[in-house]
Protein backbone atom coordinates (compact mmCIF):
# COMPACT_ATOMS: atom_id res chain seq x y z
CA UNK A 1 0.00 0.00 0.00
CA UNK A 2 3.07 2.29 0.12
CA UNK A 3 2.80 2.79 -3.65
CA UNK A 4 -0.93 3.44 -3.63
CA UNK A 5 -4.33 1.91 -2.84
CA UNK A 6 -4.67 -1.87 -3.25
CA UNK A 7 -7.59 -4.27 -2.95
CA UNK A 8 -7.46 -7.42 -0.78
CA UNK A 9 -6.08 -9.91 -3.29
CA UNK A 10 -3.68 -7.30 -4.71
CA UNK A 11 -2.20 -6.92 -1.20
CA UNK A 12 -1.68 -10.71 -1.03
CA UNK A 13 0.05 -10.68 -4.46
CA UNK A 14 2.18 -7.64 -3.64
CA UNK A 15 3.38 -9.18 -0.36
CA UNK A 16 4.38 -12.35 -2.25
CA UNK A 17 6.16 -10.34 -5.01
CA UNK A 18 8.12 -8.12 -2.61
CA UNK A 19 9.25 -11.08 -0.50
CA UNK A 20 10.10 -13.36 -3.45
CA UNK A 21 7.27 -15.66 -2.44
CA UNK A 22 8.39 -16.02 1.18
CA UNK A 23 5.42 -14.11 2.65
CA UNK A 24 2.16 -15.82 1.81
CA UNK A 25 -0.71 -13.91 3.40
CA UNK A 26 -3.80 -16.07 3.75
CA UNK A 27 -7.24 -14.50 3.27
CA UNK A 28 -8.18 -14.93 6.93
CA UNK A 29 -4.93 -13.38 8.19
CA UNK A 30 -5.18 -10.54 5.66
CA UNK A 31 -8.61 -9.41 6.82
CA UNK A 32 -7.71 -9.82 10.51
CA UNK A 33 -4.70 -7.53 9.93
CA UNK A 34 -6.76 -5.08 7.90
CA UNK A 35 -9.35 -4.97 10.70
CA UNK A 36 -6.69 -4.04 13.23
CA UNK A 37 -5.13 -1.47 10.91
CA UNK A 38 -8.57 0.05 10.22
CA UNK A 39 -9.39 0.17 13.94
CA UNK A 40 -6.11 2.02 14.59
CA UNK A 41 -6.73 4.35 11.62
CA UNK A 42 -3.51 3.20 9.94
CA UNK A 43 -5.45 2.23 6.82
CA UNK A 44 -8.52 3.68 5.13
CA UNK A 45 -11.08 1.49 3.33
CA UNK A 46 -12.59 2.80 0.11
CA UNK A 47 -16.09 2.17 -1.19
CA UNK A 48 -16.83 -1.31 -2.52
CA UNK A 49 -16.89 -1.83 -6.29
CA UNK A 50 -17.28 -4.79 -8.64
CA UNK A 51 -14.43 -5.88 -10.90
CA UNK A 52 -14.38 -9.08 -12.95
CA UNK A 53 -17.58 -10.15 -11.20
CA UNK A 54 -16.03 -9.86 -7.75
CA UNK A 55 -16.62 -7.30 -5.09
CA UNK A 56 -13.52 -5.39 -4.14
CA UNK A 57 -12.53 -2.50 -1.92
CA UNK A 58 -9.31 -0.51 -2.07
CA UNK A 59 -7.26 0.09 1.06
CA UNK A 60 -5.06 3.17 1.41
CA UNK A 61 -2.29 3.85 3.89
CA UNK A 62 -3.13 6.91 6.00
CA UNK A 63 -0.44 9.49 7.00
CA UNK A 64 -0.51 7.93 10.50
CA UNK A 65 -0.06 4.47 8.93
CA UNK A 66 2.87 5.72 6.84
CA UNK A 67 4.49 7.17 9.95
CA UNK A 68 4.08 3.92 11.93
CA UNK A 69 5.46 1.98 8.96
CA UNK A 70 8.50 4.29 8.73
CA UNK A 71 9.15 3.96 12.47
CA UNK A 72 8.83 0.16 12.28
CA UNK A 73 11.19 -0.01 9.28
CA UNK A 74 13.69 2.17 11.17
CA UNK A 75 13.43 -0.03 14.28
CA UNK A 76 14.00 -3.19 12.22
CA UNK A 77 16.94 -1.56 10.40
CA UNK A 78 18.49 -0.60 13.75
CA UNK A 79 17.98 -4.12 15.10
CA UNK A 80 19.51 -5.62 11.95
CA UNK A 81 22.47 -3.23 12.21
CA UNK A 82 23.05 -4.15 15.86
CA UNK A 83 22.93 -7.89 15.11
CA UNK A 84 25.22 -7.51 12.06
CA UNK A 85 27.66 -5.44 14.14
CA UNK A 86 27.76 -8.06 16.90
CA UNK A 87 28.22 -10.85 14.37
CA UNK A 88 31.13 -9.02 12.72
CA UNK A 89 32.77 -8.28 16.07
CA UNK A 90 32.53 -11.88 17.28
CA UNK A 91 33.71 -13.21 13.88
CA UNK A 92 36.82 -10.95 14.08
CA UNK A 93 37.56 -12.23 17.60
CA UNK A 94 37.08 -15.85 16.49
CA UNK A 95 39.38 -15.39 13.46
CA UNK A 96 42.05 -13.65 15.59
CA UNK B 1 -19.86 -22.65 -8.04
CA UNK B 2 -19.11 -25.36 -5.47
CA UNK B 3 -16.14 -23.34 -4.23
CA UNK B 4 -18.34 -20.29 -3.88
CA UNK B 5 -20.79 -22.30 -1.77
CA UNK B 6 -18.00 -23.68 0.40
CA UNK B 7 -16.60 -20.16 0.77
CA UNK B 8 -19.98 -18.80 1.82
CA UNK B 9 -20.37 -21.65 4.32
CA UNK B 10 -16.94 -20.85 5.80
CA UNK B 11 -17.82 -17.17 6.07
CA UNK B 12 -20.78 -18.05 8.26
CA UNK B 13 -18.28 -18.46 11.09
CA UNK B 14 -17.95 -14.67 11.17
CA UNK B 15 -20.48 -12.53 13.01
CA UNK B 16 -23.44 -11.12 11.05
CA UNK B 17 -21.95 -7.61 11.23
CA UNK B 18 -18.67 -8.64 9.61
CA UNK B 19 -20.45 -10.68 6.94
CA UNK B 20 -22.76 -7.79 6.08
CA UNK B 21 -19.88 -5.30 5.94
CA UNK B 22 -17.38 -7.27 3.87
CA UNK B 23 -18.56 -10.85 3.35
CA UNK B 24 -18.76 -10.52 -0.45
CA UNK B 25 -15.36 -8.86 -0.61
CA UNK B 26 -13.76 -11.60 1.50
CA UNK B 27 -15.42 -14.25 -0.64
CA UNK B 28 -13.95 -12.64 -3.79
CA UNK B 29 -10.46 -12.59 -2.25
CA UNK B 30 -10.83 -16.18 -1.03
CA UNK B 31 -11.84 -17.42 -4.49
CA UNK B 32 -9.00 -15.53 -6.21
CA UNK B 33 -6.37 -16.59 -3.68
CA UNK B 34 -7.50 -20.20 -3.88
CA UNK B 35 -8.06 -20.55 -7.60
CA UNK B 36 -4.59 -22.02 -8.31
CA UNK B 37 -5.43 -25.46 -6.93
CA UNK B 38 -7.78 -27.40 -4.68
CA UNK B 39 -5.06 -27.42 -2.03
CA UNK B 40 -4.70 -23.64 -2.16
CA UNK B 41 -8.47 -23.27 -1.86
CA UNK B 42 -8.55 -25.63 1.12
CA UNK B 43 -5.75 -23.66 2.78
CA UNK B 44 -7.52 -20.34 2.19
CA UNK B 45 -10.86 -21.72 3.41
CA UNK B 46 -9.14 -23.02 6.55
CA UNK B 47 -7.63 -19.59 7.18
CA UNK B 48 -11.08 -17.98 6.86
CA UNK B 49 -12.48 -20.52 9.34
CA UNK B 50 -9.74 -19.89 11.91
CA UNK B 51 -9.88 -16.12 11.53
CA UNK B 52 -13.68 -16.22 11.91
CA UNK B 53 -13.39 -18.27 15.10
CA UNK B 54 -10.80 -15.83 16.43
CA UNK B 55 -13.13 -12.94 15.62
CA UNK B 56 -15.97 -14.65 17.53
CA UNK B 57 -13.69 -15.27 20.51
CA UNK B 58 -12.66 -11.61 20.47
CA UNK B 59 -16.31 -10.50 20.48
CA UNK B 60 -16.94 -12.70 23.53
CA UNK B 61 -13.78 -11.40 25.27
CA UNK B 62 -14.95 -7.83 24.62
CA UNK B 63 -18.30 -8.49 26.32
CA UNK B 64 -18.37 -7.73 30.04
CA UNK B 65 -18.29 -10.61 32.54
CA UNK B 66 -21.71 -9.70 33.98
CA UNK B 67 -23.37 -9.88 30.56
CA UNK B 68 -21.65 -13.19 29.82
CA UNK B 69 -22.82 -14.72 33.11
CA UNK B 70 -26.36 -13.41 32.48
CA UNK B 71 -26.24 -14.94 28.98
CA UNK B 72 -25.12 -18.24 30.53
CA UNK B 73 -28.13 -18.19 32.90
CA UNK B 74 -30.40 -17.52 29.89
CA UNK B 75 -28.79 -20.44 28.03
CA UNK B 76 -29.12 -22.67 31.09
CA UNK B 77 -32.93 -22.35 31.01
CA UNK B 78 -33.51 -24.24 27.72
CA UNK B 79 -30.93 -26.85 28.79
CA UNK B 80 -32.79 -27.30 32.07
CA UNK B 81 -36.13 -27.50 30.26
CA UNK B 82 -34.69 -30.01 27.79
CA UNK B 83 -33.39 -32.07 30.69
CA UNK B 84 -36.80 -31.90 32.39
CA UNK B 85 -38.75 -32.65 29.20
CA UNK B 86 -36.57 -35.68 28.40
CA UNK B 87 -36.99 -37.15 31.88
CA UNK B 88 -40.68 -36.27 31.95
CA UNK B 89 -41.30 -37.85 28.54
CA UNK B 90 -39.40 -40.97 29.59
CA UNK B 91 -41.47 -41.23 32.79
CA UNK B 92 -44.72 -40.76 30.86
CA UNK B 93 -43.60 -43.41 28.36
CA UNK B 94 -43.37 -45.94 31.15
CA UNK B 95 -47.00 -45.58 32.19
CA UNK B 96 -50.14 -45.80 30.06
CA UNK B 97 -51.24 -42.38 28.78
CA UNK B 98 -54.90 -42.97 29.48
CA UNK B 99 -54.18 -43.71 33.14
CA UNK B 100 -52.43 -40.66 34.46
CA UNK B 101 -50.84 -38.62 31.72
CA UNK B 102 -50.09 -35.05 32.72
CA UNK B 103 -50.68 -33.59 29.26
CA UNK B 104 -50.97 -29.99 30.46
CA UNK B 105 -47.58 -30.06 32.21
CA UNK B 106 -45.95 -31.53 29.12
CA UNK B 107 -47.51 -28.85 26.88
CA UNK B 108 -46.38 -26.02 29.21
CA UNK B 109 -42.88 -27.53 29.46
CA UNK B 110 -42.70 -27.94 25.67
CA UNK B 111 -43.94 -24.39 24.98
CA UNK B 112 -41.43 -22.90 27.44
CA UNK B 113 -38.64 -24.98 25.90
CA UNK B 114 -39.47 -23.77 22.37
CA UNK B 115 -39.74 -20.13 23.49
CA UNK B 116 -36.45 -20.35 25.45
CA UNK B 117 -34.65 -21.93 22.50
CA UNK B 118 -35.87 -19.25 20.08
CA UNK B 119 -34.88 -16.51 22.55
CA UNK B 120 -38.10 -15.07 23.97
CA UNK B 121 -36.28 -14.61 27.25
CA UNK B 122 -38.60 -12.14 28.98
CA UNK B 123 -41.71 -14.25 28.25
CA UNK B 124 -40.02 -17.44 29.49
CA UNK B 125 -38.58 -15.66 32.52
CA UNK B 126 -41.87 -14.14 33.66
CA UNK B 127 -43.89 -17.31 32.93
CA UNK B 128 -41.29 -19.52 34.63
CA UNK B 129 -41.13 -17.27 37.70
CA UNK B 130 -44.93 -17.27 38.00
CA UNK B 131 -45.12 -21.06 37.66
CA UNK B 132 -42.30 -21.76 40.10
CA UNK B 133 -43.49 -19.33 42.75
CA UNK B 134 -47.18 -20.08 42.20
CA UNK B 135 -47.20 -23.83 41.79
CA UNK B 136 -43.99 -24.76 43.51
CA UNK B 137 -44.02 -22.66 46.63
CA UNK B 138 -47.44 -21.19 47.37
CA UNK B 139 -49.60 -24.18 46.48
CA UNK B 140 -47.17 -26.67 48.07
CA UNK B 141 -49.07 -27.52 51.27
CA UNK B 142 -46.46 -28.93 53.61
CA UNK B 143 -43.75 -26.77 55.13
CA UNK B 144 -41.21 -29.64 55.10
CA UNK B 145 -41.66 -30.40 51.42
CA UNK B 146 -41.76 -26.66 50.64
CA UNK B 147 -38.07 -26.41 51.64
CA UNK B 148 -37.29 -29.40 49.44
CA UNK B 149 -39.22 -27.84 46.54
CA UNK B 150 -37.40 -24.55 47.06
CA UNK B 151 -34.01 -26.31 46.92
CA UNK B 152 -35.01 -28.15 43.74
CA UNK B 153 -36.34 -25.03 42.06
CA UNK B 154 -33.75 -22.51 43.27
CA UNK B 155 -31.49 -22.61 40.21
CA UNK B 156 -34.35 -22.70 37.65
CA UNK B 157 -35.86 -19.74 39.53
CA UNK B 158 -32.53 -17.87 39.27
CA UNK B 159 -32.50 -18.58 35.50
CA UNK B 160 -36.05 -17.20 35.17
CA UNK B 161 -35.21 -14.06 37.16
CA UNK B 162 -32.16 -13.36 34.96
CA UNK B 163 -34.20 -14.04 31.79
CA UNK B 164 -36.94 -11.65 32.94
CA UNK B 165 -34.67 -8.80 34.02
CA UNK B 166 -31.51 -9.23 31.91
CA UNK B 167 -32.56 -11.05 28.72
CA UNK B 168 -30.07 -11.83 25.96
CA UNK B 169 -29.49 -9.13 23.37
CA UNK B 170 -30.31 -9.69 19.74
CA UNK B 171 -33.49 -10.74 17.96
CA UNK B 172 -35.15 -14.16 18.53
CA UNK B 173 -33.72 -16.84 16.25
CA UNK B 174 -36.15 -19.63 15.22
CA UNK B 175 -33.26 -21.50 13.54
CA UNK B 176 -32.17 -22.62 17.02
CA UNK B 177 -35.16 -24.99 17.00
CA UNK B 178 -33.05 -27.26 14.76
CA UNK B 179 -31.13 -28.16 17.94
CA UNK B 180 -34.19 -30.14 19.01
CA UNK B 181 -33.68 -32.67 16.19
CA UNK B 182 -30.51 -34.32 17.59
CA UNK B 183 -31.92 -34.01 21.14
CA UNK B 184 -35.17 -35.81 20.25
CA UNK B 185 -33.25 -38.39 18.19
CA UNK B 186 -30.99 -39.11 21.14
CA UNK B 187 -33.93 -39.46 23.53
CA UNK B 188 -35.65 -41.89 21.15
CA UNK B 189 -32.52 -43.92 20.43
CA UNK B 190 -31.27 -44.33 23.99
CA UNK B 191 -32.12 -47.58 25.77
CA UNK B 192 -34.70 -47.28 28.55
CA UNK B 193 -32.18 -48.07 31.27
CA UNK B 194 -30.31 -44.83 30.57
CA UNK B 195 -31.54 -41.66 32.30
CA UNK B 196 -32.44 -39.60 29.21
CA UNK B 197 -32.14 -36.13 30.74
CA UNK B 198 -28.73 -36.84 32.26
CA UNK B 199 -27.46 -38.33 28.97
CA UNK B 200 -28.60 -35.17 27.15
CA UNK B 201 -26.97 -32.96 29.76
CA UNK B 202 -23.68 -34.87 29.42
CA UNK B 203 -23.85 -34.39 25.65
CA UNK B 204 -24.60 -30.66 25.89
CA UNK B 205 -21.77 -30.32 28.44
CA UNK B 206 -19.40 -31.95 25.95
CA UNK B 207 -20.54 -29.42 23.34
CA UNK B 208 -19.90 -26.69 25.90
CA UNK B 209 -16.34 -27.96 26.39
CA UNK B 210 -15.81 -28.10 22.59
CA UNK B 211 -17.02 -24.50 22.29
CA UNK B 212 -14.77 -23.31 25.13
CA UNK B 213 -12.00 -21.88 22.91
CA UNK B 214 -14.49 -19.53 21.23
CA UNK B 215 -17.25 -19.02 23.77
CA UNK B 216 -17.36 -20.32 27.37
CA UNK B 217 -21.03 -19.37 27.90
CA UNK B 218 -22.46 -22.80 27.07
CA UNK B 219 -20.02 -24.47 29.49
CA UNK B 220 -21.04 -22.01 32.23
CA UNK B 221 -24.71 -22.68 31.42
CA UNK B 222 -24.11 -26.42 31.82
CA UNK B 223 -22.28 -25.80 35.11
CA UNK B 224 -25.34 -23.87 36.33
CA UNK B 225 -27.64 -26.79 35.44
CA UNK B 226 -25.28 -29.31 37.08
CA UNK B 227 -25.17 -27.16 40.24
CA UNK B 228 -28.99 -27.08 40.29
CA UNK B 229 -29.10 -30.87 39.97
CA UNK B 230 -26.52 -31.23 42.75
CA UNK B 231 -28.56 -28.96 45.01
CA UNK B 232 -31.82 -30.80 44.36
CA UNK B 233 -30.10 -34.19 44.85
CA UNK B 234 -28.73 -33.01 48.20
CA UNK B 235 -32.22 -31.85 49.23
CA UNK B 236 -33.79 -35.16 48.19
CA UNK B 237 -31.05 -37.18 49.91
CA UNK B 238 -31.48 -35.20 53.15
CA UNK B 239 -35.25 -35.44 53.10
CA UNK B 240 -35.17 -39.20 52.60
CA UNK B 241 -32.02 -39.71 54.68
CA UNK B 242 -30.63 -42.06 52.05
CA UNK B 243 -27.04 -42.13 50.86
CA UNK B 244 -27.53 -41.28 47.19
CA UNK B 245 -24.25 -40.29 45.57
CA UNK B 246 -25.89 -38.45 42.65
CA UNK B 247 -25.30 -35.05 44.25
CA UNK B 248 -21.55 -35.72 44.49
CA UNK B 249 -21.32 -36.39 40.74
CA UNK B 250 -23.52 -33.43 39.81
CA UNK B 251 -21.66 -31.04 42.13
CA UNK B 252 -18.28 -32.31 40.90
CA UNK B 253 -19.39 -31.83 37.27
CA UNK B 254 -20.61 -28.33 38.10
CA UNK B 255 -17.35 -27.35 39.83
CA UNK B 256 -15.17 -28.75 37.04
CA UNK B 257 -17.19 -26.97 34.34
CA UNK B 258 -17.31 -23.67 36.27
CA UNK B 259 -13.56 -23.80 36.82
CA UNK B 260 -12.53 -24.55 33.24
CA UNK B 261 -15.08 -22.13 31.75
CA UNK B 262 -14.19 -19.18 33.99
CA UNK B 263 -10.46 -19.88 33.60
CA UNK B 264 -10.87 -19.82 29.83
CA UNK B 265 -12.98 -16.65 30.02
CA UNK B 266 -10.36 -14.84 32.12
CA UNK B 267 -7.63 -15.94 29.71
CA UNK B 268 -9.62 -14.65 26.72
CA UNK B 269 -10.29 -11.33 28.44
CA UNK B 270 -6.61 -10.92 29.43
CA UNK B 271 -5.47 -11.77 25.90
CA UNK B 272 -7.91 -9.25 24.45
CA UNK B 273 -6.63 -6.50 26.74
CA UNK B 274 -2.97 -7.02 25.73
Amino acid sequence: MIDGPLHGYAIVRRAAELSDGRVRLSTGTLYALLDRALAESLVLAGDPYVEAGRQRRDYTLTPAGRLVLAQEAERLARAAKTVSGRLRATTDVAVA
Amino acid sequence: MIRERIGRAMLRVYSDDVRAARGEEMLGTLLEAGEASARAFARESGSILLAGLRERAMLVARTGSRRLIADAYCQAAPIWLLFGAANFAAAEQRRPWAANADVLSLIVLGALLLAALVGYDRIVGVTGMSLIVGLGLVIEPHAATRVLTLAILLVPLACCVVMAFAPRKGPPNPRRLVLLVPAVALVLLLPEAVVRGTALLVLVSLLGVIRLPIDPRLAIACAIVWSGLGLSDVAVALSRADASSGWILATAASLVMFTIATTRLHYMQRKHQT
